[in-house]
């Protein structure tokens, strides 16, 4: 018993204490905003690495998941049910679930751990220290810019996400029970909301500034050698994931009884 | 002047700087010599706030800046310091030119004409002139540090700290370094704190030599009597007698 208390208390402190530094990373982060005009390029050049760079594989990924819902749903409706409403289902579970959770964890395995290896090799390459012996803040410098640029490209990206998934949506689940395109947009109609579009591109903002921050504080804080960056790159991934989840549970039971 | 009172840094269990005492004068190079671990880059580090002491002053030009924050060493030492680091430690995103000019951008915030002409004069100072747009990566070990040491001058500090600039570099290229350090020591006047394992080297180039033993300086001398000092371990080590590694 003593021993799982001492667990269950070394657990905790590591948790908050690591969930600590992160947010006064991140406050520091979102300080550091007011001197974006400095930092106009490395903006750009970040909203061209999460954004544009990431766009085919969102699009390829949604529209996986949007086949897949279309088949899923429409052999799965109860018999009795009209085929149009599958359109307002596919539209629905793409805006609130899939388009945020497909954006974030793809962006996770790809921009997070993007972010933490190359910070993780500027700090054991001493190219952090190096910033600052020359009075330049990294967060500001590195953080700042890329959480700017996610806030822009990961809705963007999330509208493309929504577009393309409903879209292969409807033509799976034309081929699968031969919904017409009129049914399709009948169902849309009936069951869009406007509240689930505001939910799912306020996702999508904090999915962004979760994906840039956790893989630029395991970057920043990244052991040295390549198993140090290694490690970083891995808990990034990971960390960055599990909180998307988590957050995603969150954001909708929250949204669910303001909106 | 940098002046160092019983500075003391501890990681974790480990003792690395033990009551070291140092003082560096106006327009003179001192090199520290010592075994790799005996905390040479530590005490580089600390003396511009990149590492924290546990205890013990550091004096820059008369500012003690003991319990500095981030911001302070930023405003008020930083301007004045420039750090020429291992292995150069260029930002490999960016090429020589933006290297050079990021901090002039952001620190100095001179005008774009300034900062090219700055540019300009430091890669002609180290003899590079002309690679602005080629990146660190496409750079031999040599050129990085050359372009390292292009980047802090173009600053213009008064203080110029090099962490052994000349490992890793074949004789030839080592005296290209060294001939650099001195040049810019006697063109620029800027005062030089070295960390080098090179003997022959420092006693080229250096005012001072001081030896870093376990933590603390054991010998402080005039470059041109080392090879007369009384202390066994130091006229060991630059003979090569002590091995160089860890305790």
């Amino acid at each position: 018993m003593r021993k799982f208390l001492t667990f269950l208390g070394s657990f905790t402190h590591f948790f908050l204490s690591e969930y600590g530094r992160l947010g006064i990373m991140l406050f520091r982060a979102f300080l550091a905003i007011k001197k974006a005009p400095i930092y106009v390029k490395q903006i750009i050049d970040q909203f061209h690495y999460i954004g544009r760079k990431s766009f085919p594989i969102v699009l390829i990924t949604s529209a996986f998941i949007g086949l897949a819902l279309g088949v899923q749903i429409g052999t799965q409706m109860n018999p009795y049910t009209p085929h149009w409403m599958e359109g307002g289902l596919i539209l629905r579970s793409m805006l609130l679930e899939m388009g945020p959770i497909i954006i974030g964890l793809i962006l996770s395995g790809r921009v997070a751990a993007g972010i933490s290896a190359e910070l993780g090799t500027m700090k054991v390459t001493e190219q952090l220290d190096a910033l600052r012996s020359f009075a330049i803040d990294p967060i500001e410098f590195l953080v700042m810019p890329r959480l700017v640029a996610a806030m822009f490209a990961v809705p963007v990206l999330l509208v493309f996400a929504d577009f393309t998934g409903i879209l292969a949506g409807f033509f799976s689940s034309h081929f699968a029970i031969g919904l017409s395109w009129e049914g399709f947009v009948k169902g849309m109609r009936h069951d869009f909301y406007v509240s689930d579009v505001v939910t799912s591109l306020i996702k999508s903002y904090i999915f962004g500034v979760v994906i840039v921050i956790f893989g630029s504080y395991f970057g920043i804080n990244s052991k040295r050698g390549a198993k140090g960056v290694g490690q970083a790159t891995t808990l990034a991934v990971v960390w960055a994931s599990v909180d998307i989840l988590m957050l995603d549970y969150l954001i909708s039971a929250t949204l669910y009884f303001i909106i | 002047m940098i002046s160092i009172k019983n500075l003391h840094k501890t990681f974790g269990s480990k003792v690395v700087l033990n009551d070291v005492n140092l003082n560096v004068n106006e327009g003179e190079i001192l090199s520290v010599i010592g075994k790799s671990g005996t905390g040479k880059s530590v005490l580089l580090k600390t003396i511009i706030g990149l590492l924290t002491q546990d205890k013990g002053e550091i004096e820059i030009d008369g500012i003690n800046t003991t319990g500095f924050s981030e911001a302070d060493f930023n405003k008020k030492i930083r301007f004045k310091t420039a750090m020429v680091f291992q292995e150069g430690a260029l930002w490999d995103s960016m090429n020589i030119e933006e290297n050079i000019d990021l901090a002039l951008q952001i620190q100095k915030h001179l005008a774009e004409k300034e900062r090219k002409r700055l540019i300009d004069e430091s890669l002609e100072m180290v003899d590079l002139k002309g690679i602005n747009n080629v990146y660190p990566e496409e750079l031999s070990g040599g050129m990085m540090k050359r372009v390292a040491i292009a980047r802090a001058i173009a600053m213009k500090p008064k203080y110029l700290l090099y962490d052994e600039p000349t490992t890793g570099l074949d004789p030839v290229l080592s005296n290209v370094i060294n001939s650099l350090i001195k040049k810019l020591n006697t063109e620029l006047n800027i005062t030089s704190l070295i960390i080098s394992h090179d003997i022959s080297g420092v006693e080229k180039i250096s005012d001072k030599v001081a030896m870093l033993y376990k933590g603390n300086i054991i010998t402080v001398c005039d470059a041109d009597k080392i090879w007369e000092q009384d202390n066994i371990i130091f006229n060991d080590f630059i003979r090569g007698k002590i091995e160089l590694g860890q305790d």
